[in-house]
């Protein structure tokens, strides 16, 4: 689970930096009392060293029977970069008494620290998950392969980490 | 009888320093009538008068006034004749609380036990007269303390404390005697420490306090009996809880002018200002630069162990800001440079009394702003409204009162019940509201009333501002607590009164019991203490002083809690969160974004809604605090020790500290990145730097 994690990571992170338009992926995962969640988000290019934040212009997220769009976000959902290093997405839906209030926790230095968390607008966040961030194709291949070329030493790195955290 | 000479047969049962007590071998079986006498002889002695000897006694009988009221004894003694030896008296077991006042008349001059336990209720009377003010079960409270004065509950407690009351006495007839009667090392027993077992002693009549009357009952004792220390001493007051402690003392006349009209300069024909007059029959402290060591060593410690934010002070000469720098300049010899200031003196003055009111207050955790002084004509001392701002924006007018004392009764203002001048007191407690209602734009409502009250927690003063929305905050933490004590009975004349307003973030209030409970030949005054004779060439009893806090006034020091953080909360879009200067409560919820707290002591509280991203950028470690309770609760999470049973975990990423959670600790659900804890390292994932 933790080297696919980690390769997504990488892929993602190739495209986001190499393709010439705008970006859309996936992602996928289960709580930790084993409900699957899976949705999508897009956002426009950024530079291949940046770090920051990115607003996403496009997201998706099905839970539970029921879907959170981007205009459902609490604030600017976001995808999240250190140098380059995709971090994950900050997505919040926190206002809806209706339906699970719903949040995409992107990490502080690693995308292993993204995780989901859902709960009610009353009682806080109650559960945790963890997340999986997967490529779509919709990128053009020439580019792709540059970008894993590129940073496949990042998704070595991210998995060197995963591996002394174990031991 | 009275003046007839008799004769008249006893058992010696105990020797006084001016007579002795006789009792008859076997009684007259009447419970109605004493089978005791004492027999008056003054200086002389007569060598049969040992214990357990029988002895005939030739005298006349007399009635001896004493105490308000009349003893039997046998005067005018002729002769002491041995008639045997070896005899002892069983003690008559008697009931006690009397049921009826007066009713141990019965037993005067009998030796008689007595079941305990007993408190001591005032050892004022230990050194000068030999004597201890006790109560069967706990202390005696001034009835005013407790109830409204003519309540049924008023008129019970009054009724209560004279039937449970009795003096123990030590026989002798000799003022500051050199050794202090019952006195145990260390200046005990203090006001409330206990006797458990029974008291013996022969039962007698005199006076009870500093008047010759009224007298009440008194025990001398014939056989040992020991203390438990009930009330300890403390060495630091209570906690009181909040961000803002406060404190009221009466620092009993801090005077930097002496009586011999010497000044703590070292300058000589100087005098204390009272009135138009200048003169040093007016200074009411030290008399000289001796006792004024001794008295500032001790108001020093107190005040630097109580290290309030702020402190209403009473009872300082009324030089301008002179005495109170010089206090000031003390303590930051022990606490530090600039860690207390002098509040500027107030519009209006510091009135023409020689004695004064003042603030001082630690400039690292407020500012005081200009003050003001009530300087109405129905005010002995102007009550000062000293405004204070705390770093982080929050405001609050410490207001420091001293009224009227209950001595020295006028016909015009008698002594109805809530002791002299009771009409003036409050008289200037009313005034007091309308100072304080024309003075609200400084602080908005924010006012807390301190001082030295002269006036019981349910007495007319107290009553016009606990019913005219002051909070009377001692009463609210600790009913009946006190801060003085007089005539055997504990109070508090030393208030804490909070607008409604701000008494809704005051979070505790304690007496510190430093002063009023302990014995005053422990005070800075050499007068009546050895090295000085006191009875001829006889040394005046032991000078018990010592350079603590205790008896460093007569009064007890009181002391709050206020809660007066700035209160900022992020918003859900909020991608920072800076607290101010000072203290603050940081609520932060979902959303990522960076906390600043700046200065002072904040608190970071997460809420429910948290789901990590939070960075702290300048956590201080004994400063801020860090509540995850509300996560932890919605997450599910035990909240007795998080971090020991390994739902948080910390590890370091470059240069910080990362703060996880693992929602089962040791189960499959892998932890979470919560916070980030900038410029630091996983120490700070203890225990005294988070809430739970």
């Amino acid at each position: 689970m933790t080297s696919l994690k980690t390769l997504s990571a990488g892929l993602l992170l190739a495209f986001a930096a190499a393709s010439s338009q705008a970006a859309s992926f996936t992602f996928t995962g289960f709580t930790d009392d084993s409900k699957s969640f899976f949705g999508s988000f897009g956002f426009a290019d950024v530079a291949i060293d940046f770090t920051g934040e990115v607003n996403l212009n496009d997201f998706s997220l099905e839970f539970e029977g029921q879907t959170y769009a981007l205009s459902d976000a609490d604030r600017p959902a976001v995808a999240l970069f250190d140098a380059g290093a995709f971090l994950g997405v900050d997505f919040i839906d926190n206002d809806d008494s209706t339906r699970f209030s719903v949040a995409l926790t992107g990490g502080f230095s690693s995308v292993d620290e993204a995780f989901f968390a859902h709960g009610s607008t009353s009682n806080g966040f109650t559960n945790y998950g963890s997340v999986s961030f997967l490529s779509t194709p919709v990128s053009e291949p020439g580019s792709v392969a540059l970008a894993l070329a590129g940073f496949g030493g990042i998704a070595l790195m991210a998995r060197r980490r995963a591996k002394a955290k174990s031991a | 009888m009275v003046g007839q000479t008799t004769v008249v047969p006893g058992v010696v049962t105990r020797i006084n320093s001016n007579g002795f007590f006789i009792q008859d071998l076997t009684g007259d079986a009447n419970p109605a009538t004493s089978d005791g006498l004492f027999v008056f002889t003054g200086a002389t002695t007569y060598p049969a008068v040992a214990l357990g000897n029988l002895v005939r006694v030739s005298g006349t009988v007399a009635e001896f006034s004493t105490g308000g009221s009349t003893v039997t004894q046998l005067s005018n003694v002729t002769a002491v004749a041995l008639t045997g030896a070896g005899f002892s008296i069983t003690p008559t077991d008697i009931t006690f609380p009397e049921t009826v006042e007066g009713e141990l008349e019965r037993y005067e001059g009998m030796l008689v036990r007595i079941s305990g336990p007993f408190t001591i209720s005032q050892n004022s009377f230990q050194s000068r007269f030999g004597q201890l003010t006790l109560a069967q079960g706990d202390r005696l409270e001034v009835p005013t303390n407790r109830a409204r004065p003519g309540t049924p509950e008023h008129t019970a407690l009054v009724e209560g404390n004279k039937l449970r009351r009795l003096i123990l006495d030590d026989g002798s007839s000799l003022q500051n005697p050199s050794t202090i009667p019952y006195l145990d090392a260390n200046a005990l027993p203090r006001a409330g420490d206990r006797i458990t077992g029974n008291l013996v002693g022969v039962i007698d009549y005199g006076p009870s306090s500093a008047s010759a009357t009224p007298g009440d009952y008194r025990l001398h004792p014939t056989a040992a009996f020991t203390y438990v220390v009930a009330n300890p001493r403390t060495a630091a007051p209570a906690a009181v809880g909040g961000n803002i402690k406060v404190a009221s003392f009466n620092v009993l006349n801090y005077f930097t002018t002496f009586t011999n009209g010497q000044n703590v300069a070292g300058q000589s024909g100087q005098g204390c200002s009272e009135g138009a007059s200048v003169n040093a029959g007016n200074c009411r402290g030290a008399d000289n630069l001796d006792e004024f060591s001794r008295q500032r060593t001790k108001i020093i410690d107190a005040l630097a162990r109580i290290n309030a934010d702020a402190v209403g002070l009473m009872e300082l000469q009324n030089n301008g800001n002179v005495a109170a720098q010089n206090l000031v300049d003390g303590l930051n010899q022990v606490l530090g440079a600039g860690t207390y200031a002098v509040a500027p003196l107030p519009t209006n003055g510091t009135g023409s009394d020689a004695i004064r009111t003042a603030v001082i207050f630690k400039p690292a955790r407020m500012s005081a702003l200009q003050g003001i002084s009530d300087t109405a004509s129905i005010n002995d001392r102007p009550t000062l409204l000293q405004p204070l701002q705390l770093h982080n924006g929050e405001r609050f007018s410490l207001v420091v009162n001293h009224l009227k004392s209950k001595g020295g009764c006028s016909s015009s203002d008698p002594d109805l019940g809530q002791g002299c001048w009771n009409i003036k007191r409050t008289a200037q407690a009313n005034q007091l509201r309308s100072f304080l209602s024309s003075q609200a734009g400084i602080s908005g409502a924010a006012q807390l009333i301190v001082g030295d009250f002269n006036a019981y927690a349910k007495e007319d003063p107290i009553d016009v501002l606990t019913t005219n929305g002051f909070v009377d905050l001692v009463e609210r933490f600790q009913p009946g607590a006190h801060s003085y004590v007089f005539n055997g009975e504990a109070g508090r004349l030393d208030h804490l009164l909070a607008s409604n307003s701000l008494a809704a973030k005051v979070i505790g209030a304690v007496h510190w019991h430093i002063n009023a409970d302990e014995q005053p030949q422990a005070d800075y005054n050499r007068e009546l203490k050895a090295p000085l004779t006191c009875n001829g060439a006889a040394l005046c009893p032991p000078d018990l002083y010592g350079p603590g806090p205790y008896r460093s006034s007569d009064h007890d020091p009181v002391i709050a809690g206020l809660s007066l953080y700035k209160s900022i909360t992020a918003g859900v879009a909020d991608t920072s969160l800076v607290g101010t200067a000072g203290d603050d409560i940081l609520t932060s919820g979902a959303g990522r974004r960076t906390i600043t707290t700046g200065a002072g002591f904040d608190q970071i509280v997460f809420s429910s809604s948290f789901t990590g991203a939070a960075t702290i950028a300048d956590f201080a470690p004994g400063f801020d605090t860090i509540s995850l309770r509300a996560p932890l609760q919605a997450l599910g999470v035990p909240l007795v020790d998080p971090i020991t049973q390994g739902y948080l975990s910390c590890r370091v990423s470059g240069a910080d500290a990362l703060i996880s959670v693992d929602t089962d600790a040791a189960g499959p659900a892998p932890a979470r990145a919560w916070l980030l804890i900038k410029s630091a390292n996983c120490s700070v994932l203890n225990r005294t730097n988070f809430v739970f």
